[in-house]
Order: structure tokens, then sequence, then C-alpha cells
């Protein structure tokens, strides 16, 4: 592999992630935040979305022991499941203060379909329907949530990544139900779609930019219900975006850390959680079109993603763990190094080589 | 036919070939706008495109006229025909000092003093041979526009690295002479015929170079015909490419080094079936 090194690095660093009480893993490292014992407390949401990273690692016989933490990490989970199928948002706390989260839940229904799909245990897929089950059950109407969500008068566009595990939950349970809920959500967020491709209100706030995560949450949203359920509009819309920012990308040879929904760039730092996530957008474009040009954005965005990753511990940085923004005071997760971006990162790393190996074997005449 | 023709840098032997060439050709060579070479913004740009190792071998290789770079097979074949047609390596200044050129050396291709020139000339046309993007304002300067030979199938394959994306997909590279319009290479196609065939990239990639030479050349023997079957583009007929990664030349490098000729598509009505959706 072309880039091992940075990967078990990536995967030394989420390892060491993991707390040995819970065996979920801590949100982030930060000298800055924790100056002491430098990791934060568990993260049930990226907690979830990293089993499904870890067990396509644990594919790999390199890396097959991953799936051993995958396990724990999951079985954690279906221990922080509420009756009525709800997850927590939030960091874990030990005292139980945990108020189940709408985004969150969707996060960890991802890892319990993987969890699902790999061990072929119906303790995974009965946590996973129930999840979804309870995202349905109190979704409002019009296919928002006005509950269990951060802000009440803001219905954020990155929920396309609540409807997609929903999606997903409903196809292995086939529940038609949970599928026609997550739909009406697809399709109440596709309406917020401007002329300039862009899809309003991507951001945490209302009116305001939208960090390079945010945009990249909810245009895999789009991909992934269109590849789910083969719907050519929400695939015209992740497609239209996704080209947009590699145009950019290409031009300048620098995607900005946060853009506004007229595409004006926040560009003084960049936020390489989101690029990590573009990768992985481009790479899946990739896989659909074959058109190799997703490849070569994707490879040149990952030699400067790779540059920013420690390769030694050091004053600040844990070797292996990519940083939220650089620079590493740039506004997105300032300061830390989440569990996520390194999440995104290993995942665009395995996409990247097996695009590699599908142009040499089959794409290429 | 007066002809103004561009120049990307002083010791661009692309464009003192042509220039030469047309010449001998029986075609009056009006004007030469030379992009100053040293420009920290130009720098800039070009380490942003094409990675600062690039730069450095292209710097060296195509600049300084070094022949241990990676560059060096690229730059062989413009020198073997400058030898061919008995042109001594000369730099762009000196070659019009000589033949009594008007020459402006400008930042850009879109200066005022460029498009003046042209003007003041009255140029029938410009020729394209380096130098950066071309805004409205020179492309409408001349009288016909200007032309351009690209090294890729167009309208397909626009854009940078038109002969690696050619090879990766498995489509022969070719030359095609267009004009440019303001999109990128989407200006309507006069000419189009199949680079020489060479199994090195960089060699092949200096042959494309000889050839446009050759091409243009072969067009402007007869312009107006070649302007009368011209054939329009539209920007969805093709897709624009950009700087290739390394490691994807190192594929098709690769590739291009066990294939034989006829390995690669050549028939137009082909390139449909190629594996791109």
């Amino acid at each position: 592999m072309k880039r091992e090194k940075n990967l078990d690095l990536a995967i030394d660093f989420l390892v060491s992630s993991i707390d040995q009480k819970t065996k979920g893993s801590a949100a982030f490292h930060s000298r800055i935040y924790f100056p002491f014992k430098k990791w934060s407390a568990p993260y049930p949401e990226t907690t979830g979305y990293i089993i499904a990273t870890l067990l396509d690692l644990a594919k790999y016989e390199k890396y097959n022991h991953l799936k051993k933490h995958a396990k724990e990490m999951a079985d954690w989970i279906i221990e922080l499941q509420a009756e009525d199928g709800g997850l927590p948002g939030g960091l874990y706390d030990s005292n139980g203060k945990m108020e189940k989260s709408i985004f969150n839940t969707a996060q960890m229904i991802i890892g319990l379909n993987a969890a699902y799909i790999f061990f072929n245990e119906k303790k995974y897929m009965e946590a996973s329907a129930k999840a979804a089950s309870w995202l349905k059950d109190v979704q409002e109407e019009n296919g928002y949530w006005t509950k269990y969500h951060y802000q009440k008068d803001f219905f954020p566009s990155y929920y396309t990544r609540v409807a997609w595990p929903m999606l997903e939950a409903a196809k292995i349970i086939d529940d038609i139900d949970i599928e026609n809920a997550a739909l009406k959500t697809f399709d109440a967020i596709q309406s917020k779609k401007n002329k300039n491709k862009f899809v309003k209100d991507a951001g945490f706030k209302s009116g305001s930019y939208a960090f390079l995560h945010t945009i990249a949450y909810t245009i895999r949203g789009f991909l992934e219900g269109a590849l789910i359920n083969n719907r050519e509009d929400y695939w015209i819309t992740a497609y239209d975006w996704a080209y947009k920012l590699l145009r950019k990308y290409e031009i300048k040879k620098k995607l900005a850390g946060a853009y506004f929904e007229d595409f004006k760039e926040v560009d003084w730092y960049r936020c390489l959680t989101g690029e990590a996530q573009m990768v992985i957008i481009w790479m899946k474009i990739f896989e659909k079109t074959k058109d190799i040009r997703f490849v070569n954005a994707s490879s040149k965005l990952l030699d400067e993603i790779c540059k920013t990753q420690p390769q030694k511990n050091g004053l600040l940085l844990k070797a292996g763990g990519i940083k939220g923004s650089h620079p590493y005071h740039g506004r997105y997760i300032m300061f830390r190094q989440p569990n996520w971006a390194t999440k995104f990162f290993i995942d665009a790393l395995l996409l990247e080589e097996k695009a590699y190996q599908e142009i040499v074997n089959k794409v290429v005449v | 036919m007066k002809i103004v023709v561009t120049a990307g840098h002083n010791k661009s032997l692309h464009s003192i070939a042509l220039m030469h060439t047309l010449k001998k050709n029986g075609h009056e060579i009006v004007g030469c706008i030379l992009v100053k070479t040293f420009q920290i913004k130009r720098l800039k740009s070009y380490i942003r495109q094409y990675g600062w190792k690039t730069v450095k071998a292209k710097f060296s290789s195509h600049v300084l006229g070094n022949s241990d770079t990676y560059l060096a097979n690229e730059v062989k074949p413009i020198k073997d025909y400058l030898e061919k047609i008995e042109l001594e390596k000369t730099s762009v200044t000196q070659f019009c000092k000589k033949e009594k050129i008007k020459i402006v050396h400008t930042n850009s291709l879109n200066e005022d003093e460029a498009c003046q020139m042209v003007k003041e000339q009255a140029a029938d046309l410009i020729i394209y041979a380096g130098g950066g993007i071309l805004r409205k304002k020179i492309i409408q300067s001349s009288k016909q526009g200007v032309l351009n030979a690209h090294s890729g199938w167009l309208p397909f394959f626009r854009g940078m690295n038109a002969i690696e994306w050619s090879l990766l997909y498995g489509f022969r590279p070719h030359t095609t002479i267009h004009f440019i319009d303001v999109g990128i290479d989407t200006g309507s196609i006069l000419f189009r015929e199949p680079i020489p065939y060479h199994n090195d990239l960089y060699t092949l990639r200096g042959t494309a170079t000889v050839h446009n030479i050759e091409l243009l050349n072969k067009v402007l023997g007869n312009f107006e015909e070649y302007k009368k079957s011209s054939l329009e583009q539209t920007p969805k007929q093709g897709k624009q490419f950009f700087v290739m990664h390394d490691r994807l030349k190192e594929i098709v490098a690769k590739k291009l080094k066990n294939n034989s000729e006829d390995k690669w598509i050549t028939q137009k009505d082909k390139i449909n079936e190629l594996n791109f959706k």
C-alpha cells in the first residue's frame, strides 16, 4: 500500500483513543484542553461510525485484530441505548446524564449496521432497527425534527446524514415506513438546493458559513441515499456540489475551511476533517462513474492531508492523529485532534487504494 | 497572412521553431508576445499547479536546457527538430531581433500593450504557443482570432495533461487544431491527427510539440478551407481534465511502455466506448 505508514499511524491513534473502561473512543486528543490526561471522554456518536472503519480495516489480514475493538464498541452502544431506541448525544457521562440525540443516534446506526453485516449477530440489527424506528417516531410531518436536536428553530441540511443511516437500516430490516421517513427528510432538504448547487443551511447556524465538514456530511448523505435507493435526483445534487468543489480545488489547489452559500470562502484555515470527507465522496463518485478525475483530485488532496499528519508524538500533537483544522488554531475543532478526522482519513486512504487497484486492473486498457 | 505568435518564456524553442517555419511557408510574422519568465505570481501559480519538483525540472530542462532531468526527453524532439530545419538554438528575443519581428514583453498575454500591438500590426491571426490563459480582449484583438494546437482529441480531452489522460483511457493521443474562445479548449475544431507514436511518455510529449508545429503549418497552408469545414463544439461534449497526479502518470508511463502502438483506440467513433460514464 502506497501510504501504509500514514495508515498505520492513524490506526494507532484511533486505537489509543479507546477508553479502557467503556471501550468507547475518546472524542479528541488535546494537550490544550486536557494537559495531563490528553484525551477527552468517550464519544458515543463517533465511536458509532468508527466501528464501520475498524471493520473495513479488519477485512485485511494485517488489521484483522481490530474487529475485537469494533465489537466492543458496538456492544457499548447497545448498552447506551434507551428503552425507546434513542441513543445519547454529547460525550459519555459516567453519571448517566445523557440526553437522546437525533443526529448522534443516526451516526451510531452506521456502526450497528456495519457490526450486523460483519458479525452477523442479530442483536446489532435489532439495536439498529430500534434506533431507526425511534427516529421515525419522533420525526415531524415535514421530514424535520424539532425535538432532541441542537437548535429548536434551525433544521440543518447535514441531516441527510440522519436520513442515510435510516435508509440503510430500512433496507436491512425491510421496513417501508422507516424508508419513507428517510426519503421525506431527503426531499425536505433537497428543496433547499440553490441554483448554484449549494444546499442552504448546511452549517451549524442559519445564514452563516458552513464548515467543509458539514458540507461534506450533507453531500455524503445525498450520495449514499442515491446509491441505496437509486435516486437520480439525489445523485445529481451530490455530484454537482462535489464536482464544483473539485473544480475549485483543482484551480486553486486548496479547499477553504468553510464556505458561505454563495461559495464565498473562509480560507485562512483548512478543515482537514472535511477534506478527508471530500476525498471519500470523490472516491465514491469514481466508483460509480469511473471518472478518474475524481481519483486524481483525491490523491492530490490526500498528499496535502498527509503532510499535516504528525509522524511523531510532540509537545501538542499525538502521532497519527489528523487535526480538526490546519493550522491548529483554525476554527473547526480548534486545538484538537478529533477521532472522527482520523477515522475519515483512514476511510479515504482505503478508498484510494481500492481505486488504484481498479484503475490498474480494469479501467485502463 | 499576418500572424502574431505568443511565447511562454524567452527560451521557448517551440515559439522560435513555430515562427521560423511559418515564415518559411510564406506567412508574415508581424509580432511576438513574450510573457516575462521571472514573475513571483507566475512562479507561485506554476508551483501550485504542478508542484515544486516538476517546476524545478521544467525550468532546468526547458529554460536552462539541461539534459540531466527526468524531463530531458520532453525537450529532445524539439531540439532535434531545430537541427533538422537547420535553425540554431537562440532566445525568442534574439530570434525576433534577427528576423525584425516586433516583440512585446508583458506580465500576461491579456495586457493592454499586447492587444494594442496585435491591432497596430493589423494581425489576421494570433497563434498560441504558451503564456497562460487568454481573455476575451486579446482573443478578439485580431481579425480571425487565436489558433491553438492542443495535444488531445477535442472535444473530449480538454484541459491539462491531455496526452496522459488520453492514454489513461486507452485512447491514442491526437493533436487538435482549434480556435481559442473564452472556454477551456471549447473553440471550433479545424483539424485532428494522431501524434506520432513513441512508447516513452516524455518523448511522446516532446514529439507532440513538434507535431503541433507541423499541423499548424499544414492548416495555415489551406486555412480558408479548414475554416469552412470546421466543427463547432459545445461545452457538454467533453470533459475538462486537470494536472495529473504522479501516481496516475506512473501508471500511464508503464502502460505506454508495455503496449504496442496498435493497442490504443484511434477511431473517433470508438471514443464513446471508453469506460467513462
